[in-house]
């Protein structure tokens, strides 16, 4: 049963992602690839051709990750999950400083891997296989769901890098829940958590605000950056507080918002091309794909990350080994969550926090890691039987 | 663990996708066109707003730089074009700016719109171009002119920005340095500093410098300033303030600027105190008068500098016009000659030697006899005169070099080496200002000649008053702080490079030679001073060989010592004759100071 049966083969799933890895190209080189609109001294060449190779990798990555018979990932997992973290521990210690964050590893030649993004699919890994024994439901798991989590969401927030530590929250919650803990239990501890947060940032806020313009972006209050906190405050209050994050946003807004029903056509978008949409390579290209596409684009792509992620809570939902129920559960709800994170943002129902739209956004680790987290799901949707990795 | 389960959390995760799609319709349909009129009607660009730079000041507050509003000339490339279409309005525009000083103006943009065409044709509209300073310095009366004729001449602006200003013109140019546009060697320059922005302009290029917070915290443009020399450079971090940011709109037709958002303040530099005296700083370079050289004046309980010239120097107000007349120069005006002349020590190394001596055993009151030179197998070691009969004490006063030839064979070079590092010479004394030159002595070189200075040994002038401030100061080391801020709290409990009952014989010498040696024509004795002449020998000696470099070293007054001082003239001569009275001269400038004339003026 372990061997991979390709009549399986979810050919959907792996359409839509290769689409996505199509608009993804599409839009870089839309925004990059003009020496004609570039500012003197700045170095765009090459960007797109990155992007390509990335993209092979990832696609190499995909078939490699399904070949592997599913349990033989949780036989792997310590291995990942502790790898991962010591990687991450290495990072704070060694790592490339870009913007006061260290999230890159740079290995030379210009490429920089992002370990974050690998450690969002490697925490996956443990959590399934610690929820697949689970017939209880009680408290007692979910404080060693927490314990497995707290390491990484610890090691990333200090990078510091919150919106992508903040990704790790529901993809625990929802691993728990479909591992069997009672709904009432999460309820409670999202109602905490949720309580906890607010009143933290409700104090913090005042803290940060009492000491007002004295503060550099990078000087902390309560543990966060200044300009974290300004972001949280121009997105409760836009009108009180103007932060580069609210000009970002609104600008995201225009952007989209003009492009209409079909867009203004690719290289044409004047916001885009203009550079008044910033980041617009890596977290705001959907704002450019809105601006350059229209609703039609846009929905396009939503439309696709649909058809992925039904894909992937499918092959949950019929996988018979809980080892593959819960690592597809987790991956599904990871890339859902990094998508309307994402999108979220762009369209100005989230505050700025900047996390890539995974596949589309500029940026080889992310999508290398997305790939490979999609692979996995196809593996396990190729093996619908109990799995007992022999094979 | 049931697929509903699964089936649920996958319902919610496509709910929020719809939430999403439902967005995009609210933002692109029903919204959609009054976003279109916003996109289209006004062009929108981010703009820094400029912070002032900190002041520099004297150790009493008076100004030696500071920011003061100036008007420039801005132009749109993408909407001058139409100005130099319009013959009337570009030819009055040509002759104001002509009688403003600007004759060839009207050229360059021309130029400027030109090469924008050649890149944007077709892909960019009027209004979308990048506006660049076309004219800095622009006089009142243009800037009154043009204000009343906006209308006449889309795409110009006039910007209020800071231009530096020097209140002191070129006294102490050298100490405070000046700004010079930012170019890939001041970004090289903050890279070793440890300051990773090469990469960061690299990966996001200006436009995305504008928009990160942490990027703009070190935020430097094509356009920006940045210190060159001296404290303007040292200081550059406290100096720099923190741009703004806002958000512009231009208007396409009109090619007007309004600002739609302040996004961020610009928050200003921070001043900077410096420990110079200006009223001594003013008598030094008075004193060097047209003469090529140096002084430096420490006060040696603290190492605060209170004096630091250079001459030739240049006008920093007028350095944009006059930078490469004065790179050409060759009186190289630009070298501060303080930190970054490298000289032969001459005759005031005699005193390192006379301690490396003492210490090595040598007896003051042992009398060697001068017959005018001292011969070492067939080399000749010449002195200046025929001194007869000469005890330590003597050999300082008349600066004899017989007796130190015979004490520096003594000593031997390895140990007179160590001594000269022991004070400092060969290491840098901290005062960078862009760039110090260390010098210091070669190890193994003829200790003959090392001796009496002339060896493989350079010196700054720097180093010079550091050794005199370090005779003055006990023997203990000092050290020299341009910053107030800086100076320790309390001294370091470092040995004392010399000795007390070696201090106290080279002192005796010292206050000889003011009295009645070599320096006792500039009147020292009268400030209680002690000093030590010097006159280096450069190239071959002899009539028609160039002027010997003329040294002073000294300090006072002598039980309680406020002033250590070294002067040095670049080919001037003998040190008692032409250095001593330039050190005389800061003596007098400081009692002066000590006891004020009835009407306080304004200094200088």
């Amino acid at each position: 049963m372990a061997r991979a049966r390709w009549e399986e083969f979810d050919a959907v799933l792996f359409a839509c992602l290769l689409t996505l890895l199509g608009i993804g190209a599409l839009f870089l080189w839309s925004v990059s690839e003009r020496p004609d609109l570039l500012v003197e001294g700045t170095e765009y060449r090459g960007t797109l051709k990155k992007q390509v190779l990335w993209a092979a990798i990832g696609l190499g990555a995909f078939f490699v990750a399904l070949k592997v018979p599913c349990r033989r990932w949780a036989d792997l997992s310590p291995l990942v999950y502790g790898g991962g973290l010591a990687v991450l521990v290495a990072l704070l210690l060694v790592g490339t400083r870009v913007n006061e964050a260290k999230r890159w590893f740079a290995v030379g030649g210009g490429v920089t891997v992002q370990p974050s993004e690998f450690m969002k699919v490697a925490l996956v890994l443990p959590l399934a296989r610690l929820l697949m024994f689970e017939k209880q439901g009680g408290g007692w798991i979910l404080l060693k769901v927490g314990a497995v989590i707290l390491p990484p969401f610890l090691l990333v927030m200090l990078q510091p890098d919150m919106g992508t530590a903040l990704l790790f929250l529901p993809v625990g919650l929802a691993m728990a829940y479909v591992g069997g803990v009672r709904l009432r239990l999460l309820l409670l501890l999202v109602l905490a958590v949720g309580v906890a947060g607010s009143g933290a940032a409700a104090l913090g806020l005042k803290a940060y605000r009492a000491k007002g313009d004295t503060l550099v972006s990078k000087d902390r209050v309560w543990g966060l950056h200044a300009y974290q906190w300004r972001r949280i405050e121009s997105y409760l209050q836009p009108t009180r507080h103007r932060s580069a994050g609210a000009f970002q946003a609104e600008q995201a807004r225009i952007a989209i918002g003009s492009g209409g029903l079909m867009g203004k056509g690719i290289r044409n978008g004047t916001q885009s091309q203009l550079k008044i949409l910033p980041v617009r390579r890596s977290d705001f290209i959907y704002a450019v794909v809105g601006e350059e596409w229209g609703l039609a684009g846009a929905g396009l792509v939503l439309l696709a990350w649909a058809g992925i992620l039904i894909g992937c809570f499918s092959a949950a939902a019929r996988a018979m080994d809980p080892f593959g129920r819960l690592l597809a559960t987790g991956i599904a709800v990871l890339l859902a969550s990094e998508v309307l994170l994402n999108t979220g943002v762009v369209v100005g129902l989230l505050p700025v926090t900047g996390t890539p739209l995974p596949l589309v956004s500029q940026g080889g680790s992310s999508l290398v890691a997305t790939c490979l987290a999609l692979g996995m799901v196809q593996g396990v949707r190729m093996r619908p039987g109990f799995d007992l990795g022999k094979g | 663990m049931s697929a509903f389960r699964v089936r649920l959390v996958g319902a919610l995760a496509l709910l929020g996708l719809l939430v999403v799609l439902g967005r995009l319709v609210q933002l692109q349909v029903v919204e959609g066109a009054a976003y279109s009129r916003q996109a289209a009607a006004r062009v929108r660009r981010i703009e820094l707003i400029e912070a002032p730079r900190g002041r520099i000041l004297d150790r009493h507050g008076r100004v030696l730089a500071e920011d003061v509003p100036a008007f420039e000339l801005w132009a749109d490339p993408s909407l001058a074009g139409r100005i130099l279409e319009d013959r009337q309005g570009a030819e009055r525009l040509r002759r104001l700016l002509a009688e403003a000083g600007f004759p060839d103006a009207l050229g360059s943009l021309a130029e400027q719109v030109r090469r924008w065409q050649a890149r944007n044709r077709g892909r960019r509209r009027p209004g979308e171009g990048e506006p660049r300073r076309w004219i800095a310095g622009l006089p009142d009366s243009a800037v009154y002119w043009l204000t009343c004729r906006q209308d006449e001449y889309p795409g110009l602006s006039i910007e209020r920005r800071q231009a530096r200003r020097y209140p002191q013109g070129p006294l102490a140019a050298h100490l405070v340095g000046f700004l010079g546009a930012f170019d890939e060697k001041a970004l090289a320059r903050l890279q070793d500093e440890g300051r990773d922005l090469g990469q960061l302009v690299a990966r996001y290029g200006r436009a995305a410098v504008l928009l990160d917070e942490d990027l703009r915290e070190e935020g430097y443009f094509a356009d920006d300033d940045v210190g060159r020399r001296g404290i303007e450079q040292e200081a550059e971090a406290e100096l720099r303030g923190r741009p703004g940011v806002r958000v512009v709109s231009v208007d396409v037709v009109q090619g007007r600027r309004r600002e739609e958002a302040l996004i961020e303040p610009a928050r200003a530099g921070r001043d900077v105190h410096l420990t110079i005296d200006l009223s001594l700083q003013k008598a030094a370079e008075e004193a060097l008068d047209n003469r090529r050289g140096a002084v430096v004046a420490l006060d040696p309980s603290t190492g605060e500098v209170l004096a630091l010239a250079s001459r030739p120097g240049f006008d920093p107000n007028l350095l944009r016009s006059e930078y490469g007349r004065l790179l050409k120069d060759p009186g190289k005006p630009l070298i501060n000659r303080a930190v970054r002349g490298l000289y032969p020590a001459g005759s005031i190394f005699k005193l390192v030697t006379a301690s490396a001596a003492l210490e090595a055993g040598l007896d003051p009151r042992g009398v060697i006899r001068c017959d005018g030179a001292l011969y070492e197998g067939a080399t000749r070691y010449g002195c200046d005169g025929v001194h007869g009969d000469v005890d330590f004490g003597r050999a300082l006063e008349i600066s004899c070099n017989v007796f130190f030839f015979h004490a520096g064979r003594r000593t031997g070079s390895r140990r007179l080496a160590e001594r000269a590092r022991a004070f400092g010479f060969g290491a840098p004394t901290g005062l960078s200002l862009g760039g110090e030159e260390l010098g210091g002595a070669v190890p193994g070189g003829d200790p003959l000649n090392l001796a009496v200075g002339q060896g493989k040994l350079l010196v700054t002038p720097v180093q010079a008053a550091c050794l005199a401030a370090t005779l003055a100061n006990g023997g203990r080391l000092v050290r020299p702080v341009l910053r107030p801020e800086r100076i320790p709290a309390e001294p370091a409990p470092a040995p004392p490079v010399v000795g007390p009952e070696a201090l106290a014989e080279i002192r005796e010498g010292m206050r000889r030679v003011v009295r009645s040696g070599t320096g006792s024509h500039a009147g020292l004795s009268a400030f209680q001073a002690l000093g030590k002449t010097g006159t280096a020998q450069v190239g071959k000696s002899g009539e028609d060989g160039p002027a010997p470099h003329a040294w002073f070293v000294c300090y006072g007054p002598d039980p309680a010592p406020t002033l250590a001082v070294a002067v040095l003239v670049e080919h001037g001569g003998g040190g008692g004759e032409v250095a001593a009275p330039i050190a005389a001269a800061l003596f007098r400038a400081r009692a002066a100071e000590a006891s004020p004339p009835d009407v306080v003026g304004e200094v200088p």
